[in-house]
């Protein structure tokens, strides 16, 4: 949980993607996981967030349009339901318990969640090659008191 | 002459020494040796300190620290199309004249075995490096139903042997290749580094929860993967394009279906470990295919005709699906389910196969894949992964 | 939980719903046996301790068959430190330490950076060769092997970033064969033959070097560079100790052999021949680390009289060795290289 006195923070929002951003950027296991380059996108139902990751941190946070797509490495897309979800998942067991990891998900659901915009199936499997980086920042936010909107 | 003892040194040294050297110092004298001569190749002393092609380089660590990208200044960042150097001289050293052939490298074209992405693949994999010994919680993994331990054996049996063929293959081919590309050697030894982990840990894995190891593998693949002879570009498209997505999928599997968060991790890192490895593969054949001569992509094509026929083989052998189907079912009670799964997992295998080789721009198409294969895409009945 | 009779039924309706299941049974009364074949039939690459099956395709490229050609005992336990040892050469060198050096220490030290570089081409492609020829079931070997070749790639890969790293570059290529004497490493075709060479003459004597990097070193970067190395090349002479220890213990028809490659490796490090040594004499790298050890062009001889004592350091060391393999019947024996053991007496 983020610290009692702050207020919680909404799903999606930059700022709950910012704060995720701050917790992994100041958290050595995070660094310890290796580098990851990589721009992914995040679809939350009709909202589109562009995260970038540059060596050993997260470098930047910021909302777009379906058109950045076309740029990220990949994107994982899931209906605003399916997110909420994960999120709650996360919290209540301090990380995404079995059926929850992305990898999981993308298998389970049906068309996957992650996916290159352009085909380009090299870029597609930078989701794979940092998984683990992707399962460590998206875990932290168990760490972050959610709210939905 | 002169002992340890009875020379003059810079305090720095002496301390170094002192620290280095438990054993007393010396009071013995060196027998009398060959006057120091200067190298064979230039007569003048000290003349190789003019001996440099580009000298004032100056690389920058950046966000990634030192990489060996950032050493591809100059003219040591220049990639040759070939090299008829079998001297190993470091691309960018000094040459000198004379010097013999060390070895003959098989594999000196840059289009035998390029890929612009291996030099940071090779830092991305030392980055990414794991201890599944260490780090895997194998306290977690307790026993499951017996019949769910023995298809989980048998799974890991098979992931092991996939891992030491791939050590196999290109251990043949690794030593073949020239040194002006040091940057795929080193890439590939980090792959059989990582292949090495993975036979270490799917063989205890077999063996956890006194465990035992299953069947070998269906080995018709294997045997074509270590017999191919034309060149590390045919090989390259069996172990990556082939095989490559094969492995891949067997880890994700492994991760959605594991039971505990241990076994979740250990496959969840495979999975980044060998999506690595395909990204060099499919780098590479692709390279191949842009850059060889007309008619090679679709030389590639051509073989996969009766290469096909050995992987529908292999595909035909029921024990790593219904070990698979039962890992997934949780029970023999339950395996037609499970199979069900297996069924979905042989389409997506088939259609990753497809998608991956025309990335690569040989033209496989569904219209031109083996029948047996065609139909793993032509299923009726579609299940989803969730069974 | 089924009980055994009600898995029994199951069994039998899964296999009259046409699954086979027979490897399920298999699997169920296999018992592996402990330890590893003194012969090894393995001809399908199948993992040591599985279950051979019939019909699968066979291949023949495991000419190493025999446990006693390539075995040692606990390369297991050597092998996790292979894995628990890895560093990066990009972040765990502290390369912002590295400061303009005078020009002649910056070539020196791009020179024995130039030769490391390229001795490690051979440190990782010889062992590389044996990896693949070498039967599956005798995987610890491999493994170790495996590990090595990574280890090799990243020193050659640190030196190149030294060399190029602080206003420098590479120097003169070295010529490591011109003067071979005996067999080299690279020839090598029989894996006790290769290791003798390779992990006991050439990286015993590159070891004792890179231990004694501090003297070399000017810089915390230079220093973390050899200390890091010399930690991984202890591993690589440490499969070449285990190795020697077993051919003693288990194989002593082939002693004899053991020695000639020992006598090989003696007279290349006594006369500083084929270059693998690069404290050896009248080399092109003997020249650079007397600069560097002594402080400069113009101490080169303070320097060479610390190459002596490093030189004796070396075969002190290899005397150690050939004691802790039970190779040391040689020392006291007469058939040693004399040069190496007046060098030893100096050192004693
Ligand atoms: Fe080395
Ligand atoms: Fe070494």
């Amino acid at each position: 949980m983020s610290d009692p006195g702050s207020s919680p923070l909404v799903f999606p929002s930059v700022e709950w993607f910012q704060a995720l951003r701050e917790l992994v950027n100041s958290d050595e296991e995070f660094r310890r996981l290796g580098n990851i380059d990589a721009v992914m996108g995040v679809k939350v139902g009709e909202r589109v967030f562009v995260i970038t990751f540059e060596a050993f941190e997260c470098t930047g946070v910021r909302e777009g349009t379906e058109y950045d797509l076309i740029d990220a490495d990949f994107f994982l897309e899931m209906t605003v339901e399916q997110w909420r979800e994960l999120v709650t998942n996360t919290q209540e067991n301090d990380g995404a318990d079995l059926s929850h990891t992305l990898n999981t998900l993308d298998l389970m659901i049906e068309g996957g969640i992650s996916d290159n915009a352009t085909g380009d199936q090299l870029r597609a499997d930078v989701f794979f090659r940092v998984n683990q980086s992707l399962q460590h920042f998206f875990d932290s936010s168990a760490r972050l008191e959610t709210v939905f909107e | 002459m002169y002992g340890l003892s009875q020379i003059l040194l810079p305090l720095r040294l002496v301390m170094a020494l002192e620290e280095e050297q438990q054993q007393a110092e010396s009071e013995g004298n060196e027998p009398a040796a060959a006057p120091e001569a200067p190298p064979s190749a230039n007569a003048e002393p000290l003349a190789w300190m003019k001996d440099t092609v580009q000298w004032g380089v100056r690389a920058e660590p950046g966000k990634h620290g030192l990489t060996m990208r950032d050493l591809n200044v100059g003219i040591y960042g220049e990639i040759p199309e070939s090299s008829s150097d079998m001297s190993r001289r470091p691309r960018g050293a000094f040459p000198i004249p004379g010097v013999p052939r060390t070895d003959l490298y098989a594999l000196s074209a840059k289009v035998d075995l390029w890929a612009d992405n291996a030099v940071d693949l090779y830092e991305e994999a030392i980055q990414r490096r794991w201890m599944g010994h260490l780090e895997v919680d194998w306290d977690d993994i307790t026993p499951q139903p017996i019949e769910v331990e023995l298809a989980m054996r048998q799974l890991c049996t098979e992931l092991a042997q996939q891992a030491s063929m791939e050590t196999d293959i290109i251990g043949q081919w690794l030593h073949k290749m020239n040194y002006a590309y040091h940057e795929v050697k080193t890439f590939l030894a980090s792959e059989i580094f990582d292949t090495g982990r993975h036979y270490t840990l799917f063989r205890r894995r077999a063996l956890h929860n006194d465990g035992s190891l299953g069947l070998e593998s269906a080995g018709q693949f294997n045997r074509r993967m270590m017999e191919t002879r034309p060149g590390w570009t045919e090989v390259g498209m069996f172990l990556y394009m082939v095989r490559g997505p094969l492995t891949l999928l067997l880890y994700r599997y492994g991760e959605a279906y594991a039971r505990n968060r241990a076994d979740k991790f250990l496959f969840r890192k495979c999975v980044e470990d060998k999506a690595r490895h395909m990204a060099y593969g499919m780098a590479h054949v692709k390279y191949a295919v842009d850059n060889q001569p007309p008619g090679f992509g679709q030389g590639l094509g051509n073989l996969m005709r009766g290469v096909e026929r050995d992987l529908v083989r292999d595909l035909k052998d029921p024990v790593l699906w219904e070990a698979l189907a039962i890992i997934i079912s949780g029970s023999v009670a339950n395996m037609a389910q499970g199979m069900a799964v297996v069924e979905d997992f042989k389409q997506r295998y088939i259609e990753d196969y497809l998608k991956r080789m025309q990335w690569a721009g040989i033209n496989k198409t569904e219209a031109n894949l083996s029948p047996d294969l065609a139909a793993f895409l032509r299923r009726e009945e579609t299940a989803e992964a969730g069974g | 939980m089924a009980t055994v009779d009600s898995r029994t039924k199951y069994w039998e309706q899964a296999r009259e719903q046409g699954f086979d299941l027979s490897w399920l049974s298999q699997l169920q009364d296999h018992v592996m046996g402990d330890g590893v074949e003194e012969y090894s039939a393995n001809d399908t690459g199948r993992v040591q301790g599985s279950i051979p099956r019939n019909n699968v395709a066979r291949f023949g490229a495991y000419t190493f068959r025999t446990k006693s050609e390539v075995w040692a005992h606990n390369l297991t336990k050597l092998y996790e430190e292979f894995i628990t040892r890895q560093w990066s050469s990009a972040t765990d060198i502290p390369w912002e330490t590295i400061q303009a050096l005078p020009e002649d220490i910056e070539a020196a030290e791009c020179q024995l950076a130039t030769f490391f570089t390229q001795v490690e081409f051979v440190a990782s492609d010889v062992p590389g060769r044996f990896i693949s020829t070498m039967s599956p079931d005798y995987q610890e070997v491999r493994l170790a092997l495996l590990a090595q070749v990574m280890d090799e790639s990243r020193h050659l890969d640190v030196f190149r970033k030294r060399a190029l790293a602080n206003g420098g570059g590479l120097m003169r290529m070295t010529d490591s064969v011109s003067d071979v004497v005996g067999g080299s490493t690279d020839n090598a075709r029989e894996f006790t033959e290769f290791s003798s060479r390779l992990h006991i003459t050439g990286e015993g004597n590159v070891l004792t070097l890179f231990r004694l990097g501090e003297m070399m070193a000017y810089n915390d970067a230079e220093k973390a560079i050899y200390r890091r190395c010399a930690q991984d090349e202890a591993r690589h002479v440490a499969i070449g100790v285990l190795h020697l220890r077993y051919m003693n213990e288990f194989s002593p028809e082939r002693r004899e052999e053991i020695h000639c490659y020992l006598d090989e490796g003696e007279s290349r490090q006594a006369t500083g021949a084929g270059g693998e040594n690069p404290a050896g004499q009248n080399q092109l790298t003997s020249q650079a680390l007397a600069v560097l050890l002594g402080g400069g062009k113009d101490k080169m001889d303070e320097g060479q009289n610390i190459l002596r004592a490093i030189r004796q350091r070396q075969t002190k060391e290899y005397f150690q060795r050939l004691k802790s393999a039970g190779f040391d019947d040689r020392i006291h024996n007469g058939r040693v290289s004399p040069v190496l053991l007046e060098q030893y007496k100096a050192a004693a």
